[in-house]
């Protein structure tokens, strides 16, 4: 009897001290974007950032564990963004979410501050960010979210189609040096020469859509967008003109298509030698190129150069320099999540130079901190490309920039087309930002 | 009495019940629901407040307006008058060719001009855009290639023009075919009096088949007329609207403002109005036709 | 004579019209079926390589998927939208055509009335309406917002084949002590076999067409064969052998339901029929 009675209080002893031990698992849900295969690194990251949140929390005899499920879209930015909303009505928004609309995101109460965050992890975590890409993160004066995944846009060019017209590689060095200290015109001619000559089919290939190398071009023509001063959107009628100008007189020199060609055509072309000049693409291009159209590391290496879009003539003379944007996403903590500190403990976990480092080097796109850089000797194209990285230029954040933006590609597509004059466009514009943008800022 | 209406509805309920949920739940919630989303600045991020009549203000021109309005009501009134006398006279037209011919000629030719209805949508669309397409992959300009012509970028230099056939020769297909069977109703001696009497084939057709078939081309202008306006799926199919808002028409600018702007409050805006316009048009024709006749007619065909 | 010009002059005017049309229709078939074009319209030989897509996947822009799984789900939406309209209409235009109640010419008239607002018209109201029943990027819901489109026009269809049968079929099984109900179920639906095979024909065929529903609706990874179409169309370089492959079998299964129910179908009431 008494055994029995000494083997009942054992046996629920025991399973007290089972049950006390099981550590209680928080589980944080992250949607990240690609977009498409090759933004892997930005999910696994997550995974990395429990794994070492638990190996520290194991070391300190805490009894919680994180868990991150992630889902891992390939979607475009589109749809995504409408996942995400249609999920946080529904009341079903993730924790974790990169997303790169800043300005809608907190204007809407979707996201939290991690402007306390950031600060207190300073010294520790934050301060070899390159000090560039948190204007991209900021919005009122606040940090929004972390950056990390940076891939300034620039202009790709073929050397060997160069070497062909007859250019050394010291000449070459000299037209388009990687720092961008050249102007936009000079690459046109160039392409120009290399369109008569018949060796490329297409000079220069842009975007088929609006997106940040569009707004990139904008800038090289020195018509800025957007006035951080005051927060406002800024039109500029000369310069946009000339914009508009430049690319009716590039058509009818079959310098570019009248219609931008599908992105298969822009990317296999150039791959293929078959197109000068891309400027759809970015710094961290080269991985999707190696890896869906078959370029080669001697390809890389010798026939393709890179630099920042230089500026024209005319905006060169008033002093605007070589250019290189990006519209990166940032990592976000939803206002619906149960447990924002803990994510934001796990996005600093996703973004150590470790985590850094294993990104860069599956996409080839710079690193965003410093010290990753030293993880990274190893790849000779990172090496080279890093420094694109610290000078890169976040684009707007204002809730109305991508519908000007959109308005603005709409309107170039039609002046290629021979639809509408640059003047036109730029009167529809006008028209446009006077109606929508009520607080917009023209400069004639 | 009570119990008596009680019977009748728990004898009804089976039967009317889901008709009636299914349009109640998704014709006539939306048509409200549309209209109230009108007042609203609905946007992608699915939040929402009540704006009044800022939407319509931007349609009308009051205060600023949308730029892209009056080259969209343009575009709507131009494809509309290309379309609508297409479809009629067209199908009008062939119909009467069509039963002129050799009976298995004109089957032939009524089987070619009814394909498009009979192909889905898409399909359709694709064709039009692979036999127009401007390089000389496209199928009409291949066989400019071969002849030795330049290319053309029908898309891009006529694209209203395009969208015009593409769906004036879809309305064909309907059209025609109700002409074809309303004149093979017509009474034989009618037509053999008037040949008796000296009349050519022409003026026949003119003078005695057209005459009778007033109903079927009043009823098809109607049909059409509303079919047209509401149309754009195959626009958006063929050019997208494009290129720079040469073919967007009314109906297409609700949708793009809706869904690829994700402006859902100004596109419901653009899209109620059509649908007032609709309702309309609706009620004079039904005027117009009488509505009790239409129904007499029902009865008789049994 | 004059007769003799009149009739060669309307076989010309056919001809000239219908040429660009027969054109397109042949080009397209040859163009399913060819290697290498010639004149952008002959091909050099034949063969099925544009066919790849039914034992490979279908790849555009970074996503992919198999024609199979595109035809599942068209078929699962096609059937689902069939179903729903056959009983539905079947229902009601038993009602329609048999039961006297007060708001059945209202009823009727309000039918052609909303046949004349298209559904595409509604789709931001229906795709906010289906976001908040949680119907929304879900084939069954998009099937059953797509169905009602139908309805309107399909309770005319089966009213008429129910107007088709004479009275005293009815008169005498209700003497027999039947419900209402079990003299639909039992004596009226054998009876109009046809006007089932129609009605289903109807939704079926409109939901197997059906483009803007799908592509607005449903999530961009869950395609229907449309959808998948308009996919390749917009992203990729765009191979038109293969998309005229795609699209023969895209149009095939409907060409079959239509074969095998066809001798049902011989007795439809055709709009626009005599004397209208």
């Amino acid at each position: 009897m008494r055994g029995v009675l000494i083997g009942i209080i054992v046996a629920v002893l025991g399973l007290g001290l089972l049950v006390q031990a099981q550590p209680e698992v928080i589980t944080l849900r992250a949607y990240v974007i690609g977009p498409g295969p090759m933004g892997i690194k930005k999910a696994t990251n997550l995974e990395l950032a429990a794994e070492r949140l638990n190996q520290i929390l194991a070391a300190s005899g805490a009894n919680v564990r994180v868990e991150v499920q992630v889902e891992f879209s390939e979607l475009k930015w589109g749809p995504f963004a409408e996942k995400f909303y249609l999920d946080f009505a529904a009341g079903n928004a993730p924790d974790i979410v990169t997303m790169r609309e800043t300005a809608e995101l907190a204007e809407g109460g979707f996201i939290v501050p991690m402007d306390e965050h950031v600060r207190t992890f300073w010294d520790m975590h934050y301060f070899d960010f390159y000090p560039n890409l948190w204007e991209g993160a900021t919005w009122q004066g606040q940090i929004w979210g972390i950056p990390h995944d940076i891939s300034p846009t620039g202009i790709w060019y073929r050397k060997d189609v160069l070497r062909a017209l007859g250019y050394t590689d010291a000449e070459i060095n000299e037209l388009l040096p990687p720092d961008g200290n050249t102007t936009l015109e000079v690459v046109a001619r160039l392409a120009q020469e290399a369109v008569d000559a018949g060796l490329v089919t297409y000079g220069i290939l842009h975007r088929p859509s609006k997106g940040p190398g569009f707004y990139n071009v904008l800038l090289a023509f020195g018509a800025e967008c957007y006035n951080p001063e005051t927060g406002n959107l800024i039109l500029d009628r000369e310069a946009l003109l000339a914009f508009y100008r430049w690319h009716q007189e590039m058509v009818d020199l079959n310098v570019i298509p009248p219609s931008p060609p599908p992105w298969a055509t822009i990317h296999g072309t150039f791959v293929a030698g078959d197109t000068f000049s891309t400027w759809a693409s970015h710094v961290g291009t080269p991985s999707e190129w190696q890896a869906k159209y078959g370029l080669t590391d001697e390809a890389l290496a010798n026939d393709l150069g890179f630099l920042p879009f230089p500026p024209t003539e005319a905006a060169r003379a008033e002093g605007v320099g070589p250019v290189s944007v990006h519209d990166f996403p940032l990592y976000f903590v939803t206002t619906q999540s149960e447990h924002p500190e803990l994510a934001k403990m796990v996005i600093m976990f996703a973004t150590t130079p470790e985590a850094c480092a294993i990104h860069s080097r599956f996409t080839l796109r710079p690193p965003y901190r410093k010290s990753a850089l030293d993880l990274l000797t190893d790849v000779d194209y990172i090496m080279r490309t890093a420094a694109s990285a610290q000078t890169v230029r976040p684009v707007p954040i204002h809730p109305q920039f991508w519908s000007y933006m959109d308005r603005a590609f709409e309107a170039l597509k039609g002046v290629e087309a021979g639809i509408i004059t640059p003047e036109q466009a730029v009167d529809d514009l006008v028209a446009w930002f006077q109606a929508e943008v009520p607080d917009g800022e023209i400069i004639p | 009495m009570f119990r008596e209406k009680l019977g009748r509805l728990a004898l009804l309920a089976p039967f009317m019940g889901p008709g009636t949920l299914l349009i109640a739940f998704f014709y006539c919630v939306p048509v409200v629901l549309t209209l109230l989303i009108a007042f609203t600045d609905m946007g992608r991020t699915l939040q929402w407040h009540f704006i009044g009549w800022a939407n319509f203000a931007k349609l009308f021109g009051v205060g600023a307006r949308d730029p892209i309005v009056p080259r969209v009501i343009t575009n709507t009134l131009v494809y509309v008058a290309g379309a609508l006398p297409l479809t009629v006279i067209g199908g009008l037209l062939l119909a009467i060719l069509s039963m002129r011919v050799h009976r298995g000629a004109g089957l032939f030719f009524r089987t070619v001009f009814f394909i498009p209805r009979a192909v889905p949508p898409v399909v359709w669309g694709f064709l039009w855009a692979w036999a127009f397409e401007g390089t000389p992959y496209g199928l009409f300009n291949g066989i400019r290639t071969a002849m030795g012509l330049p290319v053309v970028h029908w898309l891009i230099r006529y694209p209203m023009l395009i969208v015009i056939l593409a769906n004036g020769f879809l309305g064909i297909s309907l059209a025609m075919l109700v002409f074809s069977s309303a004149i093979a109703s017509i009474p034989r001696d009618l037509t053999r009096a008037a040949e008796v009497d000296g009349a050519s084939e022409w003026q026949v057709a003119r003078y005695v088949i057209v005459p009778m078939l007033k109903w079927p081309i009043l009823t098809m202008t109607a049909w059409h007329l509303m079919s047209f306006l509401n149309s754009y799926v195959y626009i958006m199919l063929i050019t997208g609207g494009g290129p720079y808002y040469a073919t967007e028409v009314w109906a297409l600018y609700g949708y793009h403002s809706a869904f690829s702007y994700y402006r859902y409050g100004y596109g419901a805006s653009v899209m109620s109005l059509l649908v007032i316009v609709n309702l309309v048009l609706l009620l004079v024709v039904v005027r117009a036709f009488g509505m009790r006749r239409m129904l007499i007619r029902g009865k008789i065909e049994v | 004579m004059k007769e003799r010009w009149d009739r060669v002059l309307c076989y010309a005017l056919l001809a000239i019209i219908a040429a660009p049309f027969l054109t397109m229709y042949v080009g397209f078939f040859l163009r399913a079926f060819g290697e290498r074009m010639y004149l952008g319209i002959l091909p050099k030989e034949f063969g099925f390589s544009n066919f790849r897509f039914l034992w490979e996947p279908i790849a555009w822009g970074l996503e992919q998927t198999t024609v199979w799984a595109a035809l599942g789900n068209t078929l699962a939406f096609a059937i689902t939208s069939g179903l729903v309209v056959t009983c539905i209409c079947m229902l009601a235009g038993y009602a329609l055509s048999r039961i006297e109640f007060r708001g059945k010419n209202f009823f009727l008239v309000l039918q052609l009335f909303l046949h004349a607002v298209p559904g595409q018209v509604l789709l931001i109201a229906v795709f906010f309406l289906l976001f908040y029943v949680k119907l929304l990027h879900k084939v069954p819901g998009v099937a059953l917002a797509r169905a009602s489109l139908e309805i309107p026009l399909g309770i005319w269809m089966a009213k008429g084949f129910f107007d088709g049968i004479p009275w005293d079929v009815e008169r005498s099984a209700m003497v027999d002590g039947c419900t209402r109900f079990q003299v639909w179920y039992r004596i009226f639906l054998p009876l109009v076999k046809p006007g089932i095979a129609a009605v289903f024909i109807w939704g079926f065929l409109f939901a197997w067409h059906d483009f803007i529903y799908a592509y607005t609706l449903l999530p961009g990874r869950v395609k229907l064969l449309s959808t998948l179409i308009q996919s390749l169309v917009a992203t990729e370089v765009i191979d038109y052998g293969y998309l005229a492959a795609l699209s023969l079998l895209y149009m095939l299964p409907p060409l079959l339901l239509f074969v095998f129910l066809q001798r049902a179908l011989l007795r439809v009431p055709v709009f626009g029929g005599k004397g209208v």
